[in-house]
């Protein structure tokens, strides 16, 4: 095991002792004693372990170079150029701080939301970044979002879309889609040219919310359209990973025209199912 | 057995490969290796210097987060897991990929078959 630290401090030797080094030397030994004991584990010998975890170690020079150092450069670097690029990361973190603290405060529905909408729209574009999508129809139009930390939420009606987008404000904490939900009630009176929602990491679920263009898609869950009448519409359904049932079967993915083909719905899940009832 | 590969070729697909690792869960250095190796059924083994200059190339990038985490032996280790950005890039590199092979496929197997 000192053989490898004292490995990894010859190779960190000859760098400036900067933060991103000194977590480069860090994480690099955490993996090399990951790998040391797992050799030891298997019945290797101390000596012999040390010796294959380091001649398995790779080329340092890699990682001087994702750390923008190049070796023979790095003792050279005039004092002028590190206080410079200093200040010039601390003002870059000040602007993020700004930016990130600015945006949480300004931000008027980062809690939970339950709003009617009264202004007039002919298309619906919800998009969502961890939260499941919920698309239904009702009496009047609502917009409704159970509240999560680190998250943005906002709503509009613009030139006649009425746009929904949950975005992440932070790179910290949630991440799951658990328990999230956008939910948005559009009447049955309303005529829509289009109706677009994608989530990222949640489900997309449309119950009876017709269209003459209908776009769902997720990343990573389920997509699901139930309730619309598709006796003359063009079915585009795709999967990366996922399967797709049409009407209680399995069928693969591609296009599907029924009728005059008029309507057009494209589902899409690239690790979920797509699921399409119609109606 | 086959010819090695080379690994200055296999070195530009290192990152899809740990964010297609990252996709099925976080994970941290040691670990993300150990899974390419088994994926690749041991044809490729990653080096440790490879893998931290693409982990930190795509953090910076926005494509992956790290965190800390205490394992269950009470070791401290950096964990990463995958952004939607990253899932987005990982899609992209995928239809990249079908792209290369198809048009590569063209020439390397059976040229003008």
């Amino acid at each position: 095991m000192d053989d490898i630290r004292d490995y990894l401090g010859s190779v960190f030797s000859k760098l400036p002792q900067t933060p991103e080094a000194h977590r480069a030397k860090d994480e690099l030994g955490q993996m090399m004693e990951d790998k040391y004991a797992e050799l030891l584990a298997q019945g290797m010998s101390e000596k012999d372990a040390a010796e294959a975890t380091i001649a398995e170690f790779g080329n340092p020079d890699e990682v001087l170079e994702s750390l923008g150092v190049k070796p023979q450069q790095g003792r050279k670097r005039h004092p002028g150029c590190v206080i410079a690029a200093v200040l010039g990361v601390i003002a870059l973190c000040c602007v993020c701080w700004v930016v990130f603290w600015g945006r949480a405060e300004a931000d008027p529905h980062a809690g939970s939301v339950d709003a009617t909408i009264a202004e007039d729209f002919s298309s619906v574009d919800v998009h969502a970044a961890c939260a499941d999508v919920v698309l239904k129809s009702g009496d009047v139009t609502q917009v409704s979002y159970s509240g999560a930390a680190n998250t943005s939420f906002e709503y509009e009606v613009q030139d006649g879309v009425l746009r929904v987008t949950q975005q992440q404000t932070s790179n910290v904490g949630v991440q799951a889609s658990d328990g999230i939900v956008i939910t948005v009630v559009v009447p049955t009176t309303v005529e829509l040219a289009s109706v677009g929602a994608t989530s990222d990491l949640g489900s997309v679920d449309l119950q009876g919310v017709e269209a003459a263009r209908t776009d769902v898609s997720s990343q990573m869950g389920d997509v699901s359209v139930s309730g619309v009448d598709l006796s003359s519409a063009t079915l585009e359904l795709f999967v990366d990973m996922g399967q797709i049932t049409l009407d209680g079967s399995a069928v693969s993915p591609g296009t599907v025209v029924r009728g005059t083909g008029e309507k057009v719905l494209a589902a899409s899940a690239q690790m979920g199912d797509v699921n399409v009832t119609a109606l | 057995m086959p010819d090695e590969i080379s690994s200055d070729y296999i070195r530009g697909y290192i990152d899809p490969m740990i964010l297609c690792v990252l996709l099925q869960g976080p994970s941290y250095g040691y670990e993300v290796s150990k899974r390419i190796r088994q994926i690749s059924g041991g044809l490729y083994a990653v080096k440790e210097t490879t893998l931290y200059s693409a982990f930190a190339r795509l953090e910076k990038g926005g494509l992956v987060e790290s965190f800390p985490q205490v394992a269950e032996n009470g070791k401290r280790r950096t964990y990463y897991r995958i952004t939607p950005a990253g899932i987005e890039h990982y899609q992209a590199r995928c239809r990249e990929w079908q792209l290369t092979k198809d048009v590569v496929g063209r020439f390397m197997e059976g040229c003008g078959a």
